[in-house]
């Protein structure tokens, strides 16, 4: 006969309400409990999700990762204009990617494995905008052959970014979204909202669900490890709560719909993919021991103490001994060829002046 | 044509083509010496009252307020884009250009992108002490736009001095080269608009049907020479006078 006396007998403190991490204080919440492996300083990151996972790009180079960017914009624009036009708040510029279907049909994209009927969305105030990504520039294209560039060269960035990267960084968001009738393509914002023209007989709203997320997450992992076989992946679920729902129901009943989908849905896939790990920033943010403190005066913005928390807990177990804070960012901030054209147009104007005289 | 206000000209090296300008048309005999009393400041001379963009309150009082300004700023930021290639070379489709082609092999930086970083590099300089300026003084503001391009590469390489380490590098195509001229322009010109200065294009006369410079007034590898500020000169004054 066992020593044991009861199943829960001499299992970990993490593992019981009153004893877990962060029970007496809530700032030393850490459910985080093992991982399958550790990330070094030079392991390249690549970052993609829903608006909580730009929290998380800004951080890892803060905290001595390498968030790989491979869509930094071009050196010679300032940095601030850059940031404006959303160069480099993930590895590509892809904007937000709030469902495992956008994911799955970003890479299809990306790889040519699928070209969607909608193209281009006309802008109010004109021009034209990506319907795959309608804010990622404030004026939006010129025209549709300005995209279509601006496009061809995103997706080899894309490539470039799933071919060289260590780990996948992905931040499932939202189950609701808007969906293409004639070809099932999916939209991060509805038609109307950034750009296009609502229409019933073209668009369809579409909620997806756990199956439906696991494909689309099973596949999307599948395409990046053939282009990259060792690939490791960490699954986390955005903590922030949906700004509305298309459904006639309250938000906050959506919500607990869509964040209870993606959190079975990334156990699903943490579970059948060895290489992937899910990391409970959901949870750092949303424990009832952390009582709301996380999130902002409007109770859906994640504070930054909060994005501080889980990033804490991340470098804490991701981290290795290599890993030091602030690394340099990959890109310089300042273009040496652009400085060096202003300091020689500046000396041509002071000797100008001499040579004039 | 007589102007009855003194006309201060501020700016950087462009200003010598209509100084050599005005000195070639007064001894030329096609304006008289009192048509006009024109002074010229060279900001780098004066590089301490220009600091952070704007323009120090002692440097506008050594002007009579009651005078005309011409501005002359800020008239090389498409050459420290693209006269001389970027290690990553780039292109870009251009609004209102005259131009449309377009090398695709090249990274293509977003039109609108590109508008915003002239803006705020202008912004910052010298559109704020253009603002101030306009304030101080009590007669008409006017801009002259940048000199138009040289499209001969020859003529650049010959001519450079400063480029010359560069030059290695390649000097940019030229439909690169007249979109980013146009796109400095058209944000200039736009600016003028907002803080009330008549922005003066290049003179017809002075271009071909490519609004290049006439080899007759090529300067050097980014200046014209003072046939040219002589032209410029003459709308000046219509400017001041109309």
């Amino acid at each position: 006969m066992s020593s044991r006396t009861h199943p829960y007998f001499g299992r970990p403190d993490y593992q019981f309400w009153k004893s877990a991490s962060g029970s007496r204080l809530s700032s030393e919440l850490d459910p985080v409990v093992s991982t399958s492996f550790r990330i070094n300083s030079d392991a390249k990151i690549v970052t993609a999700g829903s608006c909580f996972a730009q929290h998380v790009a800004r951080h890892l180079s803060q905290a001595g990762f390498t968030h790989h960017v491979t869509e930094p914009g071009h050196p010679i624009i300032s940095k601030e204009a850059r940031d404006a036009f959303n160069y480099g708040v993930f590895s590509a510029r892809y904007g937000n990617i709030y469902t495992a279907r956008q994911l799955h049909q970003l890479l299809k994209r990306a790889y040519g494995l699928f070209t969607p009927v909608e193209q281009a969305w006309t802008r109010t105030g004109g021009g034209v905008v990506d319907p795959f990504r309608p804010q990622i520039q404030p004026e939006g294209f010129l025209h549709e052959e300005e995209l279509s560039a601006d496009r061809m060269q995103h997706f080899a960035c894309v490539r470039r970014a799933i071919e060289e990267m260590n780990v996948f960084v992905f931040t499932l968001g939202l189950t609701e979204c808007w969906m293409d009738r004639r070809d099932g393509a999916v939209f991060p914002l509805a038609p109307g909202i950034a750009g296009g023209i609502y229409d019933e007989g073209k668009y369809t709203f579409h909620n997806m669900d756990v199956a439906e997320t696991v494909e689309d997450m099973n596949a999307s992992f599948g395409l990046i490890r053939a282009r990259n076989p060792d690939a490791r992946f960490i699954v986390t679920v955005s903590p922030v709560p949906l700004n509305a729902t298309a459904l006639p129901r309250h938000v906050v009943v959506s919500t607990t719909y869509s964040k209870s989908v993606l959190r079975v849905a990334a156990e699903q896939i943490c579970s059948t993919w060895p290489q992937a790990d899910y990391f409970p920033s959901y949870e750092i943010i949303t424990a009832p021991t952390v009582r709301g403190a996380y999130f902002a005066d409007d109770s859906r913005t994640v504070t930054e103490a909060g994005v501080e928390h889980v990033m804490r807990n991340f470098l804490k177990h991701y981290g290795s001994a290599a890993t030091a804070p602030m690394k340099k960012p990959e890109f310089p901030q300042e273009d040496a060829h652009k400085t060096e054209m202003e300091k020689i147009v500046r000396a041509l104007c002071d000797e100008e002046a001499i040579s004039n005289r | 044509m007589k102007i009855d206000l003194p006309v201060v000209v501020i700016g950087q090296s462009h200003t010598y083509a209509l100084k050599n300008g005005i000195e070639a048309n007064i001894k030329s005999g096609v304006f008289a010496e009192n048509s006009a009393k024109f002074s010229f400041i060279n900001t780098y001379d004066f590089a301490d009252y220009f600091k952070g963009g704007g323009v120090a309150a002692e440097f506008m009082e050594k002007f009579d307020r009651n005078s005309h300004f011409v501005s002359m700023f800020g008239g090389q930021l498409h050459n420290i884009f693209g006269l001389i290639e970027h290690p990553i070379k780039f292109d870009f489709f251009c609004d209102n250009s005259t131009v449309n082609s377009i090398d695709v092999s090249r990274t293509i930086i977003p039109y609108q992108l590109m508008k915003l970083h002239f803006r705020k590099t202008l912004d910052v300089f010298p559109f704020h002490a253009m603002k101030q300026l306009k304030e101080y003084f009590t007669g008409k503001n006017i801009h002259l736009s940048s000199p138009p391009l040289i499209a001969s590469e020859d003529c650049i390489r010959k001519t450079t001095v400063y480029f010359r380490d560069k030059l290695a590098n390649g000097i940019a195509p030229i439909s690169l080269r007249k979109k980013l001229y146009d796109l400095h322009s058209d944000v200039v010109s736009s600016a003028c608009r907002e803080i009330g200065f008549t922005y003066i294009y290049p003179p017809n006369e002075a271009v071909d049907a490519s609004g290049m410079l006439l080899e007759k007034h090529w300067g050097d590898s980014t200046h014209a020479a003072p046939s040219y500020g002589q032209i410029l000169h003459r709308q000046v004054l219509e400017a001041l006078s109309s």
